[in-house]
């Protein structure tokens, strides 16, 4: 019966692959047992950031700083009768993926809050199912304004800045700091790339610069010919990229082959020990805006470094510390809701409430405080250079300008 | 001169690299197509496979400094990235098509998707257990650029040696693969296979041979591409097959699905006009150009551009 | 009418033997037990109205289909599991109903295919040669893609491919379909001529007139079975087959 073989043969090679592709996607979420052999009550707070892909440097940055502080924290919870748990989710940076994630958390009990993402274009369409479940989210590094702005969700809160004022304050820097008066803006084609772009494009000829160009580029393209062409052709005196690390780097990589010479910049989603690992020297002289402050400067940052280095044997990426603060975020609202609920188990609602209610929160780099919709009162932007090729360092980025929550120059 | 007039010689030569390796690619497409009537969608991840079997030989060659010569370097990684992908490619139609001969083409395209996600899944695998990440830096073979400075143009004409190379390298595979078609005896097999396999069997033609053959030959020319795309644009990923690969298969029908030559010119109309496309209407709209010209030929000639339009005998 | 299964061996040397041949198309069985031999230099002809199973039983034999019971000897060897390019490595050619030439192959490159298993250069030559001399409007045609032929042309090449593998057994489906009169007279010909050539001649014929006029012997076939089997001289002479075939 010839059928009955191709049958067979398509079932096993179907079977195959989803084995296959199940081994490959391992390493997610790690089943637990419910209840705890010591009599602990457990709780678990989840990760949402790509720990896979293009942005999985970042992504697992993110990770392992929050890991990091649930691990610190992890006593405190114990004495009080709780088994804190991470419960790691890989987002992809994809939108899709996050949902899905947001939906497999929203039906786990156990997950009382979730840190995470990393992309505001996965952030944004899984709201609502953070929402529907009444379960807190503090983004570490969100900054499209849509997060907080669009449907001003309880549950949504975030530590980091808006790019609504990242990229005028980009704008504002390479005028006032730089002299520029020439600018090609370039976008990833993502919520967060295309926000960030359109921002600074909007301050930069509001203040009086010039866009002489400004094209769009999707994130998985490995080819900038067609853009560097043009660039080529009209000489502006910066480029903006607005998108993620890995193809600023590719974009900067070809631009040097063509020898153009240009000042480059970026928002924080360029600003990662990755840019300059592919990058190399080529990564030399690029400014990045940034919604945190050099985590080498404050006492807790160094305390951060020092931690994070024992932990992971090897130097933090920028995004590790807004893990790490996010979580601490999250852990304060969790402590504060057990306290008000008489040190029983709380619901997620009374976590929800719990975070948007802190108005102090002193992280190891930033101050939290929430407003109505969840975005932080204290969120500074910072603007720096990048001034190596090692990568460990982030290029041994050196902090050029310091603006407040407004968007003021605050120092140089 | 206008603006984009001045940059439509270097759109036009950075069109013509990326439209090279289209029609390397294509051509696995249109061959496959050629003899067995399917649209094989694993054959963009088989190119990807070859990219990065050519990045792991430049990185093994060049991880204690650089002793071998540029050329050499490159010839190792397209030369092992082709045999790879020439085995992958028969191993696959073993496994995953030959079994489902007498079934409905549309099981056979399941088929193909399927092995296209296994492909995908498993170098992803295999690289994160390897070097911990799958999004893979290439290591630069040949470092010099060219600019040549051309009157009237504003700017020099950027070439690197590199694409040089590639397109040289590209004319080579598709000389050598016009011979074998045209003037070979297994190549003239093939031919007709393609038109007709069961008469072709009445010849004495070993059918499923020729049809393993032709799996080896396309998937190799896909293989040895996916390692001169690495090489030229420095990063490869386990992703990269399904938009390069959509695009080839564009180019294979843009020039007559079955048609060799077809597919050789198709992908590099493709990747001029992408380019071009690009550079006058905006980035972005390079994908939608692409995509324009494949419906712009299909409504206008159904069969491509070099289409077969002789009658089969009757 | 007698079993063709009853009657009638030739004196010649078997060089194929049908034996109890059941060959279906999906639930259709299309021959119901066929049993037929062609001996040594001989002309047989199948007769049979459309749908009888004519062309069934040379796709049988030569492996396009494979029969579900029954066995197919060819010099004496089993042949009904082989698949058809070993089959015609042991010397059977088939030039099937329709011509099928490689349309976009020239008339040269059609000819080579025939010789596909022919490894002698020498030999593929002198059978160029051959095949040239006996059809030479082949020869200005050469370079010429096989699909812009005319139907006679294409039925010329469609033999001359099918003589360059040098075959001990050549089976003919309908070589004279839709040809004109003349060229009809030129294909019967051709045929005496290759039986002339040493080579044995299975032939599968809607004009059933001519072909009794060239075949040693014939069989009738209806629905899937052989209903008469003779001598084509005294098959030609049966008033049953005059009516149902000749159109007397």
């Amino acid at each position: 019966m010839p059928h009955l073989r191709w049958a067979r043969a398509l079932g096993a090679s179907a079977l195959l692959a989803v084995l296959l592709a199940s081994a490959a996607c391992g390493g997610g979420a790690q089943p637990s047992s419910g209840g705890n052999s010591s009599g602990l009550q457990v709780i678990k707070i989840a990760t949402q950031s790509p720990l896979s892909g293009d942005e999985s440097v970042q992504g697992i940055a993110l990770k392992n700083g929050a890991a990091l502080k649930l691990k610190q924290e992890y006593d405190q919870f114990k004495a009080m009768g709780f088994d804190l748990q991470l419960d790691p989710q890989d987002d992809k940076g994809d939108p899709n993926t996050g949902v899905a994630n947001a939906q497999k958390l929203a039906a786990d009990s156990q997950v009382l809050a979730v840190v995470g993402h990393l992309d505001s274009g996965v952030m944004i369409p899984s709201e609502a199912q953070y929402h529907a479940a009444q379960l807190p989210i503090v983004s570490p590094a969100n900054t499209n304004p849509n997060v907080t702005s669009q449907y001003k969700y309880p549950e949504i809160s975030r530590i980091c800045g808006r790019d609504d004022v990242q990229g005028p304050v980009g704008a504002i820097f390479a005028k006032d700091q730089l002299g520029v008066k020439t600018v090609f803006v370039i976008d990833n084609i993502t919520a967060y790339g295309t926000g960030v772009a359109n921002a600074f494009k909007q301050k930069a000829q509001e203040i009086g610069l010039q866009v002489v160009g400004s094209q769009s580029i999707d994130k998985s393209e490995t080819d900038y010919s067609n853009v560097l062409t043009q660039i080529q052709q009209v000489k502006p005196d910066l480029v903006y990229y607005g998108g993620l690390y890995q193809g600023f780097a590719l974009m900067l990589n070809q631009a040097a082959v063509r020898g153009i010479h240009t000042k480059w910049m970026g928002p924080d989603g360029v600003f990662s020990n990755g840019l300059v690992a592919t990058a190399k020297e080529n990564a030399i002289g690029v400014y990045a805006t940034s919604v945190a402050a050099p985590t080498n400067l404050t006492p807790g940052g160094q305390k951060f470094i020092q931690d994070y280095t024992a932990e992971y044997k090897e130097n933090p990426d920028p995004y590790a510390i807004y893990g790490y603060d996010a979580m601490g975020v999250v852990l304060q609202g969790l402590k504060d809701a057990i306290q008000k609920n008489g040190g029983k188990l709380p619901t997620r609602a009374q976590v929800r409430d719990a975070i948007r209610a802190i108005t102090d929160y002193q992280g190891a780099l930033v101050k939290v405080g929430f407003d109505s919709i969840g975005d932080n009162i204290y969120a500074g932007y910072y603007v720096y250079q990048i001034t190596s090729a090692n990568a460990s360092t982030t290029g041994d980025a050196k902090l050029m300008a310091q603006y407040n929550p407004k968007g003021e120059l605050v120092s140089q | 001169m206008s603006s984009t007039l001045q940059t439509l010689p270097q759109l036009v030569l950075d069109g013509l690299v990326v439209g090279f390796v289209y029609a390397l690619i294509a051509v696995g497409y249109t061959m496959v197509y050629g003899v067995l009537k399917l649209i094989n969608f694993a054959h963009g991840d088989v190119f990807m496979v070859g990219a990065f079997v050519g990045t792991e030989v430049l990185r093994a060659l060049t991880a204690g400094g650089r002793p071998l010569s540029p050329w050499a370097l490159l010839l190792a990684a397209v030369v092992a990235a082709a045999a790879v992908t020439a085995l992958l490619g028969a191993g696959i139609e073993r496994v995953a098509y030959r079994p489902l001969r007498q079934a409905p083409t549309l099981i056979l395209l399941v088929s193909a998707i399927g092995v296209s996600f296994l492909l995908e899944d498993l170098v992803r695998l295999v690289e994160s257990i390897h070097l911990g990440k799958f999004v893979l830096p290439v290591p630069t073979v040949f470092a010099t650029v060219y600019r040549i400075h051309v009157a009237g143009l504003q700017n020099p004409l950027t070439i690197r040696l590199n694409s040089i190379v590639v397109v040289v390298a590209s004319i080579l595979m598709m000389v050598g693969l016009t011979l074998f078609v045209g003037r070979t005896r297994p190549g003239k097999a093939m031919r007709a296979v393609a038109e007709d396999r069961t008469t072709a069997a009445l010849q004495g033609i070993d059918v499923n041979a020729i049809i393993a053959l032709t799996f080896l030959v396309g998937s190799g020319m896909g293989g040895a591409a996916g390692a001169l795309f690495a090489t030229q644009y420095t990063l490869v990923t386990p992703y990269m097959g399904f938009d390069i690969g959509i695009k080839a298969f564009t180019a294979a029908v843009v020039g007559g699905i079955g048609n060799i030559p077809g597919a050789f010119l198709g992908g590099i109309l493709l990747g001029v006009l992408e380019q071009v496309g690009g550079g006058f209407i905006g980035t972005k709209f390079q994908n939608v150009v692409a995509f324009a010209i494949l419906v712009l030929v299909l409504v206008l000639l159904p069969s491509g551009l070099l289409g077969e339009r002789v009658q089969e005998g009757a | 009418m007698r079993r063709g299964s009853t009657i009638a061996t030739t004196a010649t040397p078997r060089m194929l033997e049908l034996d109890d041949v059941h060959t279906y198309y999906g639930p259709i069985e299309a021959l119901k037990g066929i049993s037929l031999e062609v001996g040594q230099g001989e002309i047989v002809t199948l007769i049979g109205s459309n749908g009888a199973g004519k062309t069934t039983t040379l796709r049988s034999i030569s492996g396009t289909v494979q029969p579900r019971r029954g066995r197919i000897l060819f010099l004496g060897e089993p042949i009904q599991s082989l698949p058809p390019h070993r089959i015609a490595a042991l010397g059977v050619a088939h030039v099937p109903e329709g011509r099928h030439v490689f349309a976009r192959l020239t008339v040269q490159e059609n000819l080579e295919m025939g010789a596909y298993l022919v490894r002698d250069r020498a030999q593929i030559r002198r059978r160029l040669e051959y095949v040239y001399a006996m059809f030479p409007r082949l020869v200005e045609r050469r370079r010429q893609a096989a699909g812009t032929m005319s139907g006679g042309e294409q039925q010329m090449l469609a033999i001359g491919r099918a003589l360059m593998s040098g075959p001990r057994l050549l089976l003919l489906d309908e070589p004279s379909m839709g040809l004109a009169p003349v060229l009809v007279e030129q294909i019967f010909e051709t045929i005496l001529q290759l039986k002339r050539d040493g080579i044995t001649i299975l032939l599968v014929e809607q004009n059933a007139n001519q072909a009794l006029r060239v075949a040693d012997r014939g069989y009738v076939l209806q629905t899937g079975r052989i209903t008469l089997a003779d001598e084509a001289a005294r098959l030609l002479d049966n008033p049953e087959v005059q009516e149902m075939y000749l159109g007397a």
